[in-house]
This record gives C-alpha cells, sequence and structure tokens, in this order.
C-alpha cells in the first residue's frame, strides 16, 4: 500500500475520533447547562415556597389583603416554574419531583383557599372565631406540611439537577480521558509504522544510492512492495543502467583508442604560475604512447624532471583561460614528438585538463630525413648542373665537330644510297623478269607438251595400224624402222607426260589433306603388279602411313618413286621395295628402298636434276624426270629429298614433307 | 537393235583411231563423231534416236568435255545416255572429279593400240546392253 494512502487513513480516523469527542464534549455541556437551569428552578422553588409560608403567616396574622394576594400569586409563580420544569425535564427522578411539588402546591392552593373562605365566612373577630381558629388551625397545620414536603421535594429536584451535572462532568471526563488514549495510541502505532515502511526503506535506498554513487554503476537497489520507494529505486537503478551502458562506450573508446589519453591536475605556485602536473587518469594508450609507466596518481618533475617548460605553460593556459590548445611538439627527455589536444575539464577551479595525444615521432623523423635528403639533392643537384654547364660547353664543341662530320659522311651515304638503290630496282626488275620469264617457260612447256602429244598419238596411232596390219608386206629391215618410229614415239610421249607433271606441279597450289600414304603406295604397287604379271616382286609397305599433304601430288611422288623401284628391280631376282618411315630429329622421314641396280654414290646429287640419268636407254628405260618432279613435290611441300645407294645394291630415296 | 556410238572429239585424227579401234572390236555398231560439244547436242536433239553410248574428249575448245557432260546430265531426255570420258591423263584423283561430274568410265588415251582397243573393246562390252 503507498504510504500517501497509509497517511490518509490515518488521518481520517484521528478526524473521526477528534470528531466523536467534541460531541462527547458538546454532549457534556449540554448536560450542565440543564443541570443549572434545573438547579435553579429548583432553588426558586425552594424560595418562593418560603416566600409563600411567610406571606400565609402574614395573612393568618394580620389578614391583610395583599398577603393573601401575593400568596396566591406565588402559587401561580411555583405553577408556572413547575410546568416549565415539567416540559424541559424528562428525567424520571425530576418528573417525580416535580409530579409531587405540583401535587403540593396544588394541595396547598386547596388549604390556602379553605382557610380564606373560613375567614371570609366569619368576617369579623365574633362568637364563632373560636371554630374557626381551631379549623384554621389546622388548615395551617396541613399548609406548613405542604410547605415542608415542598421543600423536600425542591431539595429533592436540586439533587437531581446535581446528578445530572456530575454525571455530565464525568461523562466529558472519561470521554476526553478515552479520545486521548486512542489519540495517543494512533500516535504511537504511526510512528511505529513510519519507522518500520519509510525509515527502513529511506536507509535501504540510500545505501544503494551511496554504492552506485561510488561508482559501482551495476549494483542494483532491491525493494521490495509497491509503494513510491519502488519506484523511486526502479527509477535509480534504470538510471544507473544507463549510466553503466554509457560508461561502458567511454571506457571502452577510452581504452582502446590509439591515441594516448589522460585527464592531469596542473599544480601552481604562489605567484600563480604552472610548476608542475599530477596525472588523475590515464588510458591503456598512455604508456605505449610516453614510455611512462604507472604514472597514474604521480608528478610529471617526478616522472621525467627535465621535461620542458613549455608543456607545463601551455597546460598552466589551457587550466587558467579553459581555452583548447592543438600543437605539435619534441619531449626531448621521452624521446619523441607529440601531436597533441588539451582542453579544461570539470569546474575551473578544479584545473583539470584532458589531454589527447599521439607518437608521431617516426613522422617527424621521416620529415627530417626528407629535408636531409633535399637539401643533399640541392647541393648535388647544383654539382652536376655545374658538371653539366661544363659538359655542354665540351659537348657544343665536339657538336660542332661531329656536325662538320656528319654532314660529309652523309654526302657519302646519299651517294651510296642512291646507288644502291638504283642496284635495287635492277634487282627487283631482274627478278621480276626472271619470275615473269620462268611463267612464260612453264606455260610454254605446259602447251607444247600438250599440243605435241596430239600428232605424236597420230604418228604412233597409225604406224601401229601399218604395222599390224601391214607387217606381212613388209621386208625385215622396213619393220625394223616402223618398231624405231613406234619406240621413239613410246618414249617421246612417255617425255611429253613427264614434262607435263613437272610443269604442273609447280603450277598447282598445294591442297595439305591428312592422306594415308601407305594406302596410296599399295594401289601403285598393284598397278605396277597388274602391267607385269609375270614379275615376282616382295612389297613390304607400312600400313597407315599417315601425311599431312597434297594426295594428288603425292600420288605423282610416289608413282614416280616405286615405279623406279620397280624398273630398277626388273633384273634382280628376288625383288623387294620398300615403303616406310623413321623417325629422325622428331621428324618423320619416308623412304622408298629397293634391292635392284642401284647407283653410283658419286652421282646422288645430280641424279634429282631434270633430263639427268645414270643408266643408260639399253640398260633401263626413262626421261630422267621422275626424281625431279618427286624433288619439286618434296620441296612445294617445304621437305628435304635425298638418296642412298651402291652399285648392284640396292638404292634408297629418302624425303621428308617440313 | 544396232547400236550407235557417237565420238565427241576436237581432233579429227583420234576419231579416227579410235573408229579404227572400235572397228577392231567384236561389236557391230554405227559410229558418229562431231568436233564440238554444240555440234553433238544439235545432232542429239534434232529428233533421231539417240546414240548407246558417247565417248567423250575432255579437252576441246569452246565446250570443254566436262561442261558438254553438265549439260547432258541436266536434260530430262539425254541423262541417261552412258558417257565413257577418253583422256590422256591417268590421274586417279582426276578421275574421281570426273566421276562426280557424271561421267561413267574412263578410256585412257595410250599411245600403245594394242592396250587402247584392249580396254575399248572391254568397256563397251560392260555399257552396251545386249
Amino acid at each position: 500500500m503507498q504510504i500517501r494512502k497509509k497517511l490518509r487513513i490515518n488521518m481520517a480516523v484521528s478526524a473521526s475520533i477528534a470528531f466523536v469527542l467534541c460531541l462527547m464534549l458538546l454532549h457534556s455541556v449540554y448536560q450542565l447547562n440543564r443541570a443549572n437551569n434545573l438547579g435553579k428552578i429548583a432553588g426558586d422553588i425552594i424560595a418562593v415556597t418560603l416566600e409563600r409560608v411567610t406571606l400565609g403567616n402574614d395573612y393568618m396574622r394580620n389578614n391583610s389583603a395583599r398577603a393573601k394576594g401575593q400568596w396566591f400569586a406565588t402559587q401561580e409563580q411555583i405553577g408556572a416554574l413547575l410546568k416549565s420544569a415539567f416540559d424541559n425535564f424528562s428525567d424520571a427522578d425530576a418528573r417525580d419531583s416535580i409530579s409531587e411539588l405540583s401535587e403540593n402546591n396544588k394541595a396547598s392552593k386547596r388549604i390556602f383557599s379553605a382557610i380564606v373562605a373560613n375567614r371570609d365566612k366569619n368576617g369579623s373577630k365574633s362568637g364563632s372565631a373560636v371554630l374557626s381558629i381551631e379549623v384554621e388551625d389546622r388548615l395551617l397545620s396541613q399548609l406548613n406540611m405542604r410547605a415542608y414536603e415542598e421543600t423536600i421535594n425542591g431539595r429533592k429536584l436540586l439533587e437531581t439537577a446535581r446528578n445530572i451535572r456530575n454525571s455530565a462532568v464525568l461523562f466529558a471526563g472519561w470521554g476526553t480521558f478515552l479520545s486521548l488514549l486512542i489519540l495517543i495510541a494512533l500516535a504511537i502505532f504511526n510512528s511505529m509504522t513510519i519507522a518500520r515502511s519509510i525509515a527502513d526503506r529511506i536507509q535501504r535506498l540510500r545505501m544503494g544510492v551511496t554504492v552506485i554513487g561510488d561508482g559501482n554503476l551495476d549494483h542494483r537497489i532491491e525493494m521490495k512492495g509497491t509503494d513510491e520507494f519502488t519506484d523511486l529505486s526502479d527509477a535509480f537503478n534504470k538510471m544507473a543502467a544507463k549510466l553503466s551502458g554509457a560508461e561502458n562506450r567511454y571506457r571502452m573508446l577510452f581504452n582502446t583508442m590509439m591515441e594516448g589519453f589522460c585527464i592531469i591536475e596542473v599544480l601552481f605556485n604562489s605567484d600563480n604560475s604552472p610548476v608542475d602536473y599530477r596525472f588523475l587518469e590515464i588510458n591503456q594508450a598512455f604508456e605505449a604512447q610516453t614510455g611512462l609507466q604507472n604514472a597514474q596518481g604521480k608528478l610529471m618533475r617526478d616522472l621525467a624532471p627535465d621535461n620542458e617548460t613549455h608543456w607545463f605553460e601551455i597546460y598552466g593556459k589551457v587550466a587558467l583561460t579553459g581555452e583548447a590548445a592543438r600543437f605539435e611538439n619534441e619531449a626531448k627527455e621521452l624521446n619523441r614528438w607529440y601531436e597533441v589536444y588539451a582542453y579544461r575539464v570539470g569546474r575551473p577551479e578544479d584545473r583539470q585538463v584532458g589531454i589527447i595525444f599521439n607518437d608521431i615521432t617516426s613522422r617527424r623523423k621521416a620529415e627530417e630525413v626528407l629535408r636531409d635528403s633535399h637539401a643533399a639533392l640541392e647541393v648535388r643537384v647544383r654539382e652536376r648542373t655545374q658538371e653539366l654547364k661544363y659538359l655542354t660547353a665540351t659537348l657544343e664543341h665536339r657538336v660542332v665537330e661531329r656536325t662538320a662530320e656528319l654532314q660529309a659522311a652523309n654526302e657519302t651515304l646519299r651517294a651510296s644510297r642512291v646507288a644502291a638503290l638504283n642496284l635495287m630496282e635492277d634487282t627487283v626488275a631482274a627478278r621480276n623478269e626472271l619470275q615473269s620469264a620462268n611463267k612464260e617457260l612453264e606455260s610454254f612447256i605446259y602447251s607444247v607438251s600438250h599440243d605435241l602429244r596430239a600428232p605424236l598419238r597420230a604418228i604412233a596411232g597409225f604406224s601401229g595400224i601399218v604395222a599390224s596390219s601391214c607387217s606381212d608386206r613388209l621386208n625385215e629391215k622396213e619393220r625394223n624402222y616402223l618398231e624405231r618410229i613406234l619406240d621413239g614415239t613410246a618414249r617421246m610421249s612417255q617425255l611429253i607426260e613427264d614434262l607435263l607433271d613437272l610443269s604442273r606441279i609447280s603450277q598447282t597450289e598445294i591442297v595439305r589433306k591428312e592422306i594415308d600414304l601407305g594406302a596410296i603406295a599399295s594401289a601403285i604397287m598393284a598397278g605396277l603388279h597388274d602391267t607385269e604379271t609375270g614379275r615376282q616382286v616382295e612389297t613390304n609397305i607400312k600400313s597407315r602411313i599417315l601425311a599431312l599433304a597434297d594426295a594428288r601430288m603425292m600420288e605423282v611422288a610416289l608413282s614416280n618413286l616405286l615405279g623406279n623401284a620397280w624398273k630398277f628391280t626388273s633384273k634382280t631376282e628376288t625383288a623387294v621395295i620398300e615403303f616406310g618411315t623413321i623417325e629422325q630429329d622428331g621428324k618423320t622421314i619416308y623412304f622408298v628402298r629397293d634391292n635392284g641396280a642401284g647407283f653410283d654414290p658419286a652421282y646422288k646429287d645430280k641424279m634429282f636434276l631434270p633430263f639427268h640419268r645414270l643408266h643408260t636407254r639399253d640398260e633401263f628405260e626413262g626421261t630422267g624426270i621422275g626424281l625431279a618432279i618427286v624433288e619439286r613435290i618434296v620441296h612445294r611441300h617445304g621437305g628435304r629429298i635425298w638418296a642412298e645407294g651402291e652399285p648392284g645394291k640396292g638404292a634408297a630415296i629418302y624425303f621428308s614433307l617440313g | 537393235m544396232k547400236h550407235s556410238i557417237l565420238i565427241v572429239d576436237d581432233d579429227s585424227d583420234d576419231i579416227e583411231l579410235t573408229t579404227l579401234a572400235i572397228e577392231q572390236c567384236s561389236v557391230d555398231v554405227d559410229v558418229q563423231s562431231v568436233t564440238t560439244g554444240t555440234a553433238a547436242f544439235e545432232l542429239l536433239r534434232n529428233g533421231h534416236t539417240p546414240p548407246s553410248l558417247i565417248l567423250l574428249d575432255l579437252k576441246m575448245p569452246g565446250m570443254s568435255g566436262l561442261d558438254f557432260l553438265r549439260e547432258l546430265r541436266a536434260d530430262e531426255h539425254l541423262k541417261n545416255i552412258p558417257v565413257i570420258i577418253v583422256t590422256s591423263s591417268n590421274l586417279e584423283s582426276d578421275r574421281q572429279e570426273v566421276l562426280k561430274t557424271g561421267a561413267n568410265d574412263f578410256l585412257h588415251k595410250t599411245f600403245k593400240m594394242t592396250q587402247f582397243c584392249n580396254e575399248l573393246e572391254m568397256l563397251l562390252e560392260r555399257w552396251l546392253p545386249n
């Protein structure tokens, strides 16, 4: 429950008690007032009764009419008083007394009226006076009795009034006493409650706040319940948490920053001049940046007695004026240069300065080195400039000399160049001439060969017909001539075929494709076997001899080579013809070998020249063009060709294809 | 029915030699000859019965043998006539090219008349239906 609520309840209870007390006191006052009134009425009744007795006696003695009238008036007065008392007091005792008084009063009036009637009947004091006196005495004694009783009753009424007053006083006294007692109890109870619920909690709060205030921001105040103290401690806890977060952030920044940081207190002498400073707080980078160990709490003069005065002056100024300073300076004793930012922290009278600084020694040194080397460079540049000036002067002289020499040389060169150009033009012209002459020659050979063939064929054809149809009419000599004509035409046709092949090789473009030379060779050998079925020739052809070459040209080349082998083994008993490959210096070398007539190696280079033959026509037929064709084909493929052989031991032609 | 052979060759000597060679063969045929491709088409398209076989020279002035062959194979009425190329070239690669153009066979113009006659006889037996 909240304290405010408790206090309100407390106040309401107290107010109620006070109200009751007031009511009791008012009641007592009312009762006292009544008692007083009743006492007064009772007093009046007694006084009036006594006065009436006196008036009765007066009447009796003097027979005074005035006394008689006054008696009745007092009797009326008493009646009025009794009526008023009856109306105002309902107390049983008072009512009893009043009733008796009223009865007595009425009886007194009756008796006194009887006395008055008795007197009035006898008139004057005559004979019958004795009787009337007797009656009168009896009535009078009765009247006095009544008066006595009335006095008694008045006394009783007084007693009743006194009782009322007493009980009122008693009531007021006890009421006040009890009320005070309750109030005191309440006050004690409140004090105890406050002591328990407020003072304890205040104490707990104060202790918690003290712990937090001392820097333990992770401390939390524990407060049970739901009152204002709980709210207050929650607020304190939140504040501490926020502070803790902020503190952690700044602590981390403080400790992880690369720059050195410290807070110092600048110490002044009596002239207000800065003489020293004390390190109040330093961060982790401080030691690495300064080399000073355990500086916290120590004086700079103790750590570095020879530290330059400018440091103290600058920090002193910052502490006094509050103007931040940014500068670079050297601390010789620490053997370092620093870049510094200093600013005042806290209250001016604390004279504290925060310093952020960075060791820039390496940069300064680099700058110094740069400055030095710059200076050295300038010196060298000056030296070199001097040298250059000298050299330039020398050079100019030499240039003049050389220019003259060069001009002379140039003249010679120009003349030579003109001569060379002329020569070159001549050469180019000569080459072009040669090329066109070659071309002409080639096409001449081709057309001549071709055109020669037709008439030759006519000669051969018709001679053949003559030879076959008219041979029986010719004599031996004529037949021989005819055969020699046929033979000559056959050789000539072969010569033309070969020449055509040779010129075609020169004129045709090479189209390289992957071909199987083995297959081509096998086909050619089969063809040769067909032309001379009677011969026994052993053929060794390697299967799949792949080459990147022009198929048509390779067919011509192999036809010639194998044809030669076939021809030159015609006189060998067990002829063997081979076509294969060997590897030489990473290159494939193809060869065609036979065990035929062979040749004289002295002429092995001549055998590739056109029309050069190593055997007579009688030995072996031939035009002498076949190997020239083969050589040309090989050369056109970028390859090389050569021959090996000995007379009677066969021949081998080797070639590569580029 | 008697077969007929058309010889297309610019060289009259060659025509005569070929004709003589055909006469020596053991087949009974009529032989006609022209010296140009153009003349050959004139003959072929004049409504006469087409020849059973054509012997064609490749190297002719004007319309060459290959030109003639292409035009013949493109002609709806004449494309089925067998054509034998008579050539002085004996190169296999030349033969392959001409076969692609539509020739049916080859006869080598050899200088040896006996060989020429033998080859011609075998070709006629092959390409002239009995």
